[in-house]
């Protein structure tokens, strides 16, 4: 297959400015692993077979007329089924929207098609994006490639399982506590959770609006950063979308790499729960910045150990507001509620629409949300989130020698075998002990295989490099710097 | 701290428009799971906040209006009616149909 001697987009755009393949001839080969590889591991919801093969086409026609490529053009993306494309079904992963078909583009995916992108699928979920390993999404698991026994990791399982199995070029999917994140790491793949406020969240299906944010899976540092390049930006239907520009992201230097002053976080990396394997993958990460001359600087972030604690009483307040429009009276309706009266219909979709986690967290966030409970947990946790942000607000602060991005593992432990943790909703919760810092914070962060090559015996492990706001330069250069000449 | 027991999982069902659980053993393993979890948020009240302004979001825009019309992309309506109306389990002619709020 064309895409397995292929690494990056620029690669891929080489060979077809060269002739060396044609789009066509590309994406059919991709289909054809796909239907092949995708029975086993499940990371696909939907394909658009038919129009990713016409666009290539046409894509060959525009390279035969000489013009030049766009960004994406004819690169295979897979997009996470709570992201809308224009009358496709959008499920989240709920059997509540099971039938449910957008009736827009979101922001991300009109931008994705004028760079010329493919949008080859819709990938699976944990149901509303609730979940750390996909076995929560109503349409079945995702298994991880290398072992298939293992999750993928989640929410976004099935967007970092399209990537790793070469299923597709890039991915996008949605981190609101490490759904990038913490998929990446499992599958040996790159994510990059953007600052809060640099991806339009228009038109993606909200879980907490305050945490909620798009971005890139990729194979490569630079894909990831030229994926970023094209979704960024500021977009009059999402208020908290930011202006900022992202032109330079991709321009990589060594030199100014190895000038960034990494943190590393004793919290993080002496921290209870983390698996003997991750700790080693981690200290080897280490060394090998330490040996190109990165200075390390060992810092403290006090207040991170109450992030999830912090992280699980905003994140239900949150979804179970957003949630209250699945109510059986817009969007799709399940066959077997009784029409009759009004609080039936609430009551009944939403009993029988929503999965295990989704119930548990909606009422968990109603609890901390009613009267008599909201100051002892909800305004409690806003006031914590306050003294995480200020946390790395100070470790980065410039005046009083501050570092410039901060290391640690992205997960802490490798992929977990399927149904392990299923029955300890606590347990899963901790799989997010290093990635919800970030999204309280409104951070930037990307996960980083340690190694590259990946197996059943030598599962995925991945680091993670949290920049400034708006410092997504800082981590994309040095992890690619990090990618290219320091992993062997 | 609270404790979740029958009553208020009732409770929180019926503020959660979510249907009551009705299998025993399913209730039994909810009000645990939630409990457990609400015993691990008990850590958040050894800090002391009294002092400390509450971070509402990740934002720091301002709000900004814009004009209330139709989205145009590619030169056409985003969406048309019709298509936002497909999607209603029921309707009556262009209107949404919803079950009797007050009953007679």
């Amino acid at each position: 297959m064309i895409f397995d001697t292929i690494k990056t987009i620029s690669q891929y755009h080489s060979g077809l400015r060269e002739k060396k393949f044609t789009a066509y001839e590309a994406i059919y080969e991709l289909f054809a692993h796909i239907e092949k590889r995708d029975q086993v591991v499940h990371a696909f919801l939907r394909t658009n077979k038919e129009s990713s093969l016409q666009e290539a086409k046409d894509l060959d026609i525009r390279i035969k007329k000489g013009e030049e490529l766009r960004a994406l053009d004819g690169v295979p993306v897979a997009i996470k089924d709570n992201i809308l494309i224009h009358n496709q079904l959008a499920t989240a992963g709920s059997r509540i929207l099971d039938s449910y078909v957008a009736s827009y583009d979101a922001t991300v995916i009109q931008k994705l098609k004028k760079a010329g992108a493919i949008l080859i699928g819709k990938t699976n979920l944990d149901e509303f994006a609730m979940g750390a390993s996909t076995e929560t999404s109503a349409f079945g698991a995702t298994k991880n490639p290398y072992d298939e026994t293992k999750v993928p990791g989640g929410s976004s399982g099935g967007s970092a399982v399209a990537v790793a199995a070469n299923m597709a070029m890039g991915a996008l999917g949605s981190d609101t506590g490490g759904s990038i994140r913490q998929p990446s790491s499992l599958c040996g793949v790159v994510g990059l959770k953007p600052t809060y406020g640099a991806v339009s969240r228009y038109g993606v299906i909200s879980l907490a609006s305050s945490l909620d944010q798009v971005g890139p899976f990729a194979r490569t540092v630079q894909d990831a950063a030229r994926i970023f390049q094209v979704i960024a930006g500021k977009d009059e239907y999402d208020a908290t979308s930011h202006a900022f520009d992202v032109s330079c992201v991709s321009d990589f230097d060594t030199k100014k790499a190895r000038a960034t002053v990494i943190g590393i976080p004793k919290e993080f990396i002496e921290g209870e729960g983390m698996s003997d394997e991750v700790f080693s993958a981690i200290n080897k990460a280490i060394e090998r910045f330490k040996k190109a001359g990165y200075k390390i600087k060992y810092i403290s972030l006090p207040y991170v150990k109450y992030a999830i604690a912090c992280y699980y009483i905003i994140l239900p307040a949150e979804a179970s507001s957003n949630l209250a429009r699945y109510d059986g009276i817009r969007y799709s309706a399940l066959p077997d509620v009784d029409r009759k009266s009004l609080l039936d219909v609430y009551t009944q979709t939403r009993g029988k629409g929503f999965g295990d986690e989704v119930r548990r967290r909606t009422l968990l966030g109603t609890f901390v949300l009613s009267s008599g409970y909201y100051d002892a947990y909800y305004a409690k946790a806003q006031k914590v989130r306050r003294l995480i942000q200020n946390d790395f607000l100070d470790a980065f602060n410039p005046s009083a020698d501050g570092v410039d991005v901060i290391f640690s593992p992205t997960s802490p432990s490798t992929a977990f075998g399927l149904g392990e943790k299923t029955q300890d909703p606590l347990a899963m919760y901790l799989e997010d002990m290093y990635t919800t810092p970030a999204n309280l914070a409104g951070l930037p962060a990307i996960s980083i295989p340690v190694d590259t090559e990946h197996s059943k015996e030598h599962m995925p492990i991945g680091f993670q490099l949290i920049g400034k706001h708006w410092g997504e330069y800082d981590i994309l250069n040095v992890g690619n710097d990090y990618e290219v000449n320091l992993r062997i | 701290m609270a404790r979740i027991d029958e009553q208020l999982l009732n409770h929180l069902c019926d503020l959660a428009r979510i249907a009551r659980e009705n299998n025993p053993a399913r209730r039994e393993k909810l009000i645990t799971d939630l409990s457990k979890i609400l015993d691990y948020f008990t850590q958040l009240q050894e800090i002391d906040t009294d002092t400390v302004v509450p971070l509402a979001g990740g934002s720091s825009e301002i709000n900004v209006w814009r004009e209330d019309k139709e989205i145009i992309r590619d030169g056409k309506d985003a969406s048309t009616p019709e298509e936002l109306r497909s999607q209603f389990p029921e309707s009556q002619q262009s209107h949404l149909k919803v079950p009797p709020v007050f009953e007679q």
